[in-house]
C-alpha cells in the first residue's frame, strides 16, 4: 500500500512512467475477471486497456480512504462493465459455447490444459452473472466482502449468500457429472 | 460439539460465519481428524479456484501500449521561490485573489515561533506584520467524521486578515489543506466568508496550497471596505481531504488597534492616456503588512468606439454567443515605483520578463476586477511593505490593452502532419504542427455512469519577437461556417531565445467539434497589444 502511494505520487507529479508499476501489478487479476464476464479475450484486453486509461484520468480523485486495489477494481471494473453493457457487446447469460471458454484461443492467453481447469472455468462460465462477479472479485482480485458490496451494490449479506451459494452449486453440477469436485464433496 | 455439515464448514472456510460459530468450528477441528481433511480440502478447492482464475495473463507489453495513451499530469505543486506572476483578470462573477508568494526569507522572530506565518510559504508582508506584533494565536478547531479542522494563528492588517489552518486525522495527523472553495453563494461547496460588525458580508477571500505543507492559509482581502472594526471569518466546510462533512467555525477578528496604524493617501484621480488606454489613479494605503495601490484602466473613448467596432464585426462572423465580451478585452500597466533615491523597489508587469526575471519585484498579490465598460478594469494591487519611511513615486512604464483582430488562417486537419502551416502575425512566427482527438473520462458522481469525452486538440509552436503582440484566444469554423469556441490547452509557453525574443509552443482544445472536417479556419479573435510610455508619467505617492 505505501509502495503504491509513492507511485501515485510520482504519477500525479507527472511521472507517468511510474504508472506502469501500477498496471502491471494489476493487469492480470483485472483481465481475469473482465475475461469472464465477457467471454472474450480481444474485448476483454480492449476493455482492461480502456479501464487503465479511465483509472489513470481518475487517479487524482482517490481519497486515500480505502484500500487502492478496492479502488481501482470500482473503477476499472465498474467502466468494463458498464462498457460491456452498454453497446458493444452481447453477454451470453448461461448456455455457453465450451469451445469458446476453453480454447481461448489468443496467443496471449495461456491455454488451459489441465482437465480440472477446463471444468472449473465451464461451470464458472454457468454462473449468473451476480454470482459469478462476486466469485471472480474474491478469488481473483482478492477483495474482502465489504469492498464486493461496495463494488456491486449489493448488501453485504448478499454478497456472502451468493459466494456461499455459487459454490454450492458449482459442486451439486460436479457432482452429478463427476469429476473433481466430485472427490471433494463425497462422503458428506 | 457434533460434526458441522460440509456446507457449514464451507463457510468457514470462506470466512462467511459469524465470530461465534468460527471460533467454535476452529476448536472443533482441532480434535475432529474427519473435519479437519474436509476443511483442508475446502482450502485446497479455494486455492484451486484462485490459482486456475489467476492464470491466463496479458502480453509483458501491455503496460507501455497503455502508457501510450496517456498524457503526463502536471506538476500541481506552486513554487516557493519566485516565479513569473500572472496577472488575473477577475470577472464579475467571482472574486478569487491571487496570492503571490515572495522570494527572501531571513530566519527572523518569525520562525522561532513557528506555525505557519513562521514559515517560508507565508509570504514578506505577513512575516513583517508578525514581527510588528500583529499575530494573535487563537487555536480554534472543530471536528466532524474523525476530520479536524484548525485554525491557528490570524494576522491582522487593515488591507487584510490572514488565518492560517491545519487539516487533521483523528490521530491529530495533518493532512493536505486544499480547500477547494466554491462561490460564496454556492450550495453544498466549501465557503469562507467574513463578516464585518454590521453582519455585512465580505467574501474575498484567497487561500493558498503548498503541496506536501502541514498549512494552508487563506485571506480575506478589506480592500475597498470603509471602517470595519470587527470581522468574523466563518468557515463553512462540507469537504475536506476527500470526506463530506460539515465544519463550521468562526473566527473573530478586532481591527480597531490595527486602524490607527493605516495610513490612505488620495490620489485624487490623477490621469493619463496612451496608445489607447487611460488610467485613473485612486489611492495608496500605507499599512503594516502591505502596501497598496488603487486604480483603474480602461479604454479612451476612441479606442473603445473601435474595440466595439471590431467585436460587432466578429460577432456577425462568428456568432453572437461565442464572441463573449465580458473579460476577453481589457486594458492595464506597466510601471514601478522608486523610492527618494531613484532606486526602483516594485515594479509590475514587465513585459519583457522571462522565468529568470521575476516580472513582479516586491508584489505580494494583484487581482483586477472587470467593471460596467468593456475593458475597464479596477486593479488592486499589493507589496511587501518599505520598513523606512520613504518618499515613493510611481512611474508609468507602458500600456496594454487585448483587443480584437480579424485574422485567420486556413488548416486541412488531415494533412497537417504531412505538411504542416506556418503564419506570421505582427512578429509570431508559427507553425501548426498537427491536429488530433482525444478521449477524455468524465466520472460522474455515482461510479458507473461514465462519459467519454472527445476532445478535438491543435499543436503549434514558433517564436514572438520580443515587442509583438501576444496572441490570445481562437474560434474555430469549419467548411459549413459553423463556429466552435476553443480553450487553450495548456498554457502558451514562453522562453527567451537568444534575439531577445520569446519561443513559444500552444494548444487549443475544442469539446464542441464531433467531427474533424476537411477544412478548418482558426480566428483569432484577440491580442494583447504592449506600447512603452515614452514621456515618462509620474505620481507621487505622498
Amino acid at each position: 500500500m505505501e509502495e503504491e502511494l509513492r507511485w501515485i505520487k510520482e504519477i500525479l507529479l507527472g511521472n507517468k512512467q511510474a504508472y506502469a508499476h501500477i498496471i502491471n501489478k494489476y493487469k492480470n487479476p483485472l483481465f481475469g475477471t473482465i475475461l469472464r464476464m465477457t467471454k472474450n479475450p480481444h474485448d476483454a484486453q480492449d476493455l482492461v486497456q480502456e479501464a487503465f486509461i479511465k483509472v489513470y484520468d481518475q487517479l487524482d480523485k482517490y481519497d486515500k480512504k480505502g484500500s487502492f486495489s478496492g479502488w481501482l477494481y470500482r473503477v476499472a471494473i465498474n467502466h468494463c462493465m458498464d462498457e460491456f453493457r452498454k453497446k458493444r457487446y452481447k453477454m451470453k447469460q448461461v448456455e455457453i459455447d465450451e469451445e469458446k471458454v476453453v480454447h481461448v484461443n489468443h496467443p496471449e492467453v495461456i491455454y488451459l490444459k489441465n482437465e480440472k481447469s477446463r471444468q472449473l472455468e465451464r461451470l464458472i462460465a454457468t454462473l449468473p452473472k451476480d454470482e459469478r462477479m462476486i466469485i471472480l472479485l474474491r478469488y481473483v482480485n482478492e477483495l474482502s466482502y465489504s469492498e464486493i458490496s461496495e463494488l456491486v451494490e449489493v448488501p453485504l449479506s448478499d454478497v456472502r449468500n451468493k459466494l456461499h451459494r455459487a459454490k454450492k452449486k458449482m459442486r451439486d453440477t460436479v457432482k452429478q457429472e463427476g469429476g473433481y469436485f466430485y472427490e471433494l464433496s463425497e462422503g458428506r | 460439539m457434533n460434526c458441522p455439515k460440509a456446507d457449514k464448514l464451507s463457510q468457514y472456510v470462506d470466512n462467511l460465519l459469524i465470530e461465534k460459530e468460527h471460533a467454535e468450528i476452529q476448536t472443533h477441528i482441532k480434535s475432529c481428524e474427519g473435519c479437519m481433511r474436509v476443511v483442508e480440502a475446502f482450502k485446497e478447492e479455494q486455492q484451486f479456484i484462485k490459482e486456475t482464475l489467476q492464470t491466463p495473463t496479458l502480453p509483458d507489453d501491455f503496460a507501455s501500449i497503455v502508457l501510450e495513451h496517456l498524457e503526463p499530469y502536471e506538476q500541481k505543486s506552486i513554487p516557493k521561490r519566485s516565479k513569473p506572476w500572472k496577472r488575473i483578470l477577475l470577472t464579475a462573477a467571482g472574486i478569487v485573489l491571487a496570492l503571490g508568494i515572495t522570494a527572501t526569507f531571513s530566519p527572523s522572530f518569525a520562525q522561532l515561533i513557528g506555525g505557519f506565518f513562521g514559515s517560508e510559504q507565508a509570504d514578506e508582508g505577513l512575516r513583517i506584520a508578525m514581527e510588528e506584533g500583529l499575530v494573535e494565536r487563537v487555536n480554534l478547531e472543530v471536528t466532524d467524521n474523525g476530520m479536524t479542522l484548525k485554525v491557528e494563528d490570524v494576522v491582522i492588517d487593515s488591507s487584510r486578515v490572514g488565518l492560517s489552518f491545519q487539516v487533521l486525522n483523528k490521530d491529530g495527523k495533518p493532512l493536505d489543506t486544499k480547500l477547494n472553495l466554491g462561490l460564496a453563494d454556492s450550495e453544498n461547496e466549501n465557503k469562507i466568508i467574513g463578516f464585518d460588525q454590521n453582519g455585512k458580508e465580505i467574501n474575498r477571500v484567497g487561500t493558498g496550497w503548498w503541496e506536501g505543507s502541514d498549512y494552508g492559509f487563506a485571506e480575506i482581502s478589506l480592500r475597498e471596505q470603509e471602517a470595519i472594526e470587527k470581522l468574523t471569518v466563518k468557515f463553512d466546510l462540507v469537504e475536506l481531504n476527500g470526506v463530506s462533512g460539515n465544519w463550521q467555525l468562526e473566527v473573530p477578528v478586532d481591527l480597531k488597534k490595527m486602524n490607527k496604524l493605516t495610513t490612505t493617501i488620495p490620489l485624487n484621480d490623477d490621469k493619463t492616456s496612451s496608445f489607447g488606454v487611460a488610467v485613473n489613479m485612486e489611492q495608496v494605503q500605507f499599512s503594516a503588512s502591505s502596501t497598496e495601490l488603487l486604480y483603474e484602466t480602461s479604454f479612451t473613448k476612441e479606442e473603445s468606439i473601435k474595440v466595439n467596432e471590431d467585436i460587432k464585426k466578429l460577432k456577425k462572423e462568428l456568432g453572437e454567443g461565442i464572441i463573449n465580451d465580458n473579460g476577453k478585452y481589457d486594458t492595464s500597466i506597466q510601471y514601478h515605483i522608486e523610492n527618494e533615491d531613484k532606486k526602483v523597489i516594485y515594479y509590475h508587469n514587465n513585459y519583457l520578463a522571462d522565468e529568470a526575471d521575476s516580472n513582479n519585484l516586491g508584489m505580494l498579490q494583484s487581482s483586477g476586477k472587470g467593471m460596467e465598460q468593456l475593458g475597464q478594469v479596477a486593479w488592486n494591487e499589493s507589496f511587501v511593505p518599505q520598513k523606512d519611511k520613504t518618499k515613493l513615486t510611481l512611474v508609468l512604464d507602458g500600456v496594454y490593452k487585448k483587443v480584437p483582430t480579424d485574422f485567420s488562417i486556413k488548416i486541412k486537419p488531415k494533412e497537417l502532419n504531412k505538411a504542416p502551416v506556418s503564419f506570421e502575425y505582427e512578429g509570431n512566427f508559427i507553425t501548426i504542427k498537427k491536429t488530433k482527438k482525444q478521449s477524455e473520462f468524465s466520472l460522474r458522481k455515482s461510479l458507473i455512469p461514465v462519459e467519454k469525452e472527445d476532445i478535438f486538440k491543435i499543436e503549434m509552436e514558433g517564436s514572438r519577437d520580443a515587442l509583438a503582440p501576444e496572441l490570445g484566444e481562437w474560434v474555430l469554423t469549419d467548411d459549413k461556417g459553423k463556429s466552435y469556441a476553443t480553450l487553450l490547452d495548456g498554457s502558451y509557453l514562453y522562453k527567451k531565445d537568444k534575439s531577445d525574443g520569446y519561443e513559444l509552443t500552444m494548444g487549443l482544445k475544442s469539446y464542441d467539434l464531433k467531427e474533424v472536417p476537411d477544412e478548418l479556419t482558426l480566428h483569432l479573435i484577440s491580442v494583447t497589444r504592449f506600447e512603452e510610455v515614452k514621456d515618462k508619467w509620474i505620481v507621487p505617492l505622498y
